[in-house]
């Protein structure tokens, strides 16, 4: 099986999910704050292991995500599978 | 034929129309992303230029079947319309049966049947959008994707705005009208709960997700109730 190799990029997963707290409704300050905690929780995570897919990537940030805000979990889950 | 007639398949062909789930799942998707990078009010002119822009590829599409029907078919003496309504009303059937198996893909999502390289640059389009003239391109290409779906249904409310046509010159743009207002209703329907009810892509997306089931029943029953029309009225009637 064909698997495709990608890199984990903070600063464009922190710039993604600011832009969907925006689209949201969610306010900017209170965004900001809970995505870096989401994110550096994450980036805690998987230090720890030394291959990660992306679905698991996915799935951790859903699940620190889902810790502060259910709805940017639920978008940002389901934003490739809407239709 | 009887406008009556006309109207109950027109009212099928609405139905059927009204519950394809990709252009309103698009439009939600561009919203989202256009109200995100720009003012509210600029996020709804370029909702509208969307909007436009599918209305223009569905009148794109009918006036493309009118020509071909009118000049290639209906004026041809060897022409059989009843073949024509065997056909229709067979494919009709059948994506009936097709929706109620491969419309949605498995799985909890609102997946459809599209494939999966098309569904993620259509996103990736929805996502990137800028200008007017962006949205409006994208209103056009979202109806392209679900072309097998609505171009038996098309080719069904040509031929009856044609046929009442023949009873009263202005049975046709009242029919005409009544399709197009009632076939973009749903997307239309998406941005008033995004814009005036404030409904984000979460609300819109798990309501959907609620009513995959409903959806699915209702569009597969509309094709399969749409054929069985055809058969009834135009062909055995």
């Amino acid at each position: 099986m064909k698997t495709k190799k990608f890199e984990f990029d903070k600063e464009a997963l922190v710039k993604d999910l600011k832009l969907e707290a925006k689209a949201l409704g969610i306010p900017v300050g209170a965004a900001d704050v809970f995505v870096e905690k989401a994110v550096t929780a994450t980036c805690k995570k998987i230090s720890q292991k030394k291959i990660i897919t992306k679905n698991d990537l996915e799935r951790i940030v859903c699940q620190e995500l889902k810790k502060y805000n259910a709805d940017l979990a639920y978008v940002y889950q389901i934003r490739d599978k809407i239709i | 034929m009887s406008v009556l007639t006309s109207l109950g398949i027109l009212i099928l062909a609405v139905f059927a129309c009204a519950f394809l789930q990709l252009v309103p799942g698009v439009f939600a998707v561009f919203y989202h992303y256009a109200s995100a990078k720009n003012s509210r009010d600029k996020a709804l002119n370029l909702s509208s230029f969307f909007v436009i822009g599918n209305a223009v590829m569905t009148t794109l599409l009918l006036a493309l079947i009118y020509f071909s029907l009118y000049h290639f078919l209906l004026d041809n003496p060897m022409f059989d319309i009843t073949m024509l309504y065997w056909a229709i009303a067979g494919i009709l059937a059948l994506l009936g049966l097709f929706v109620f198996c491969f419309y949605y893909r498995r799985g909890k999502g609102t997946e459809l049947f599209i494939s999966r390289k098309a569904a993620k640059s259509i996103l990736l389009k929805a996502r990137t959008v800028r200008n007017s003239s962006d949205a409006f391109v994208l209103g056009l290409a979202a109806g392209i994707f679900e072309i097998i779906f609505v171009l038996p249904i098309y080719i069904v409310v040509v031929l009856e705005i044609i046929g009442s046509s023949v009873d009263n010159l202005l049975y046709a743009p009242i029919l005409l009208f009544i399709f197009m207002f009632f076939t973009i209703l749903p997307t239309f329907s998406v941005r008033e709960q995004m814009y005036r009810r404030q409904k984000n892509l979460a609300d819109i997306e798990r309501s959907r997700v609620k009513y995959k089931m409903f959806y699915r029943i209702m569009l597969g029953t509309s094709y399969i109730l749409l054929a069985a029309f055809i058969v009834s009225f135009r062909i055995l009637g």
